[in-house]
């Protein structure tokens, strides 16, 4: 069996920690800290890198598609087209793509949320509620805070 | 730039801005954690003119070519001048503001170097066992006792824009949302979204612009175990309305993992809150702080914003400011949801 790239992550962090415990030098021993933490977030997404950004995907579509149905004239051509250009990328999962299609359905929900925040109808209503979940769902996602100390 | 370059740039700029050609540096190190500028430490000592032994310690503030803030080191260096001596306010004395770049390549200043830790994994030592909540504790009474200075009795009229009384808010939230624009990492909707909810309820008017320090809390304050030594990073600082401190200073982005509903891992908020009024004459206005709690995320937001951006653009190879654009930003905008109050489940 091949070892997954986690554990080769693992041994990575583990080696910088004995380097970090044989240095007495504050600025190394700080250096060190940081390329930890990026090593630790990649083990720790390795595995779910690609399939948070397609959950993320289905959430945001599924809030421009319903936004889309809702809206007339040039804002449903927008966000229309916005449903498109990711139908047109359906297949392509490499992480950059993924980002790509996500931060395309972003800029479509803020400037769906922009226009209803304000109204009041039922539907409006409702529909901003999801948009509210399905970004805390996408924040959730990118949560890496570790406690300040 | 190494150690021994440094003590020697610093010999022979100290010997010119002294007129004390017998001082020489030692000990220069560069401290820890400053992103915004380059801190230095260094001891420089001379015989004066009697022959007796003199000794400064002292601190330089480098402005980098890269920086989390777009900061004026002029501004900083005066609110230390300014507030030098103040009463309940412990301060370390300025020395010398430098606008030349010949001594270092970059300007800087120079001031005392107190005593103290400001690292916050420092306050988790033996050393400050037992001793955290009155730390803290006078902490908030230290930032009272800035929000109660009257900026023009201390010569800040000209120093500081004055803005409205009625609204100190816009011209923050102007220019944490102008730094978003121009250090863009993509489209952020919530950070949008929190930005159309602070302009559609912009808090209560203050009844006079006070001194805010703008990056108030654990980290920028240097803490003995017998209390607070410094408070430092004036960066930010500016008038406005005094609830920008004590919203940034609670925020949870400085909390500690031992007590997170603690603020400075010690104390509850409403405590905190009754340490501030006793020194600051005012009441702390639940709405105000509800308004600039939010606002700190957009703040916080356009810093990790801008630190990302200097990375990608190579102003910087710094790690740690490669790291923050994506670390940072998405658990702030998970705490900015969940301040806002919209979920609802």
């Amino acid at each position: 069996m091949r070892p997954e790239p986690p554990l080769a992550l693992r041994a990575a962090l583990k080696t910088l920690e004995e380097i970090a415990e044989e240095s007495a030098d504050a600025q190394e021993i700080s250096r060190l800290r940081g390329v930890s933490t990026l090593l630790t977030i990649l083990e720790r997404e390795w595995d779910t890198c690609a399939s948070t950004r397609l959950a993320g995907i289905s959430r945001y579509t599924d809030i421009v598609r319903r936004g889309a149905e809702m809206m007339t004239g040039a804002r449903r051509a927008r966000l229309t087209e916005v449903l498109a250009e990711g139908g047109r990328n359906a297949g392509d999962y490499r992480i950059s793509s993924l980002e790509k299609s996500l931060d395309r359905l972003r800029a479509a929900v803020l400037d769906l949320q922009s226009w209803i925040e304000d109204s009041e109808g039922p539907e409006d209503g409702a529909l901003l509620a999801s948009i509210w979940q399905a970004e805390y769902e996408d924040a959730k996602s990118e949560d890496r805070n570790h406690f300040f100390w | 730039m190494d150690p021994s370059t440094f003590a020697l740039c610093a010999t022979m700029y100290l010997r010119k801005a002294w007129d004390e050609p017998g001082i020489e540096v030692t000990g220069a190190r560069k401290i820890i954690g400053g992103a915004s500028r380059h801190t230095w430490s260094v001891d420089a000592a001379w015989n004066d003119s009697h022959g007796a032994p003199q000794l400064r310690e002292l601190i330089f503030r480098l402005d980098p070519p890269a920086s989390l803030l777009a900061s004026n080191r002029g501004t900083e260096y005066a609110m230390y001048r300014a507030l030098y001596g103040s009463p309940g306010i412990p301060l370390p004395e300025p020395l010398l503001l430098e606008d030349d770049e010949d001594a270092f390549g970059m300007p800087f200043f120079v001031m005392e170097r107190l005593g103290g830790v400001a690292w916050p994994q420092e306050l988790l030592t033996p050393a400050f066992e037992g001793r955290r909540e009155p730390l803290v504790r006078q902490m908030y009474r230290v930032l009272g006792s800035i929000s109660a200075v009257d900026y023009e009795a201390v010569g800040l009229q000209g120093v500081l824009p004055v803005p409205a009384p009625g609204n100190t808010w816009e011209p923050e939230l102007e220019r944490w949302e102008r730094t978003l624009h121009d250090h863009d990492l993509g489209p952020m909707p919530i950070t949008a979204a929190v930005i159309r909810e602070l302009r559609r309820h912009p808090p209560p008017p203050v009844a006079r612009p006070r001194i805010v320090h703008g990056d108030f809390r654990v980290g920028n304050v240097l803490l003995s175990p017998h209390g607070v030594v410094g408070v430092l990073d004036w960066e930010l600082t500016h008038l406005g309305d005094p609830h920008e401190d004590i919203a940034w200073s609670m925020a949870r982005n400085w909390r500690s993992g031992a007590a997170p509903e603690m603020i400075g891992g010690a104390l509850r908020p409403a405590e905190a809150l009754a340490e501030w009024e006793s020194t600051s004459g005012m009441r702390a206005d639940p709405e105000s702080l509800r308004w600039w709690q939010l606002f700190s995320h957009v703040k916080a937001n356009a810093i990790w914003a801008t630190a990302a951006h200097e990375f990608s653009i190579g102003r910087t190879s710094e790690l740690m400011f490669g790291t923050m654009g994506w670390l940072n930003i998405g658990s702030q905008e998970k705490w900015a949801l969940e301040d806002m109050g919209v979920l609802t489940r």
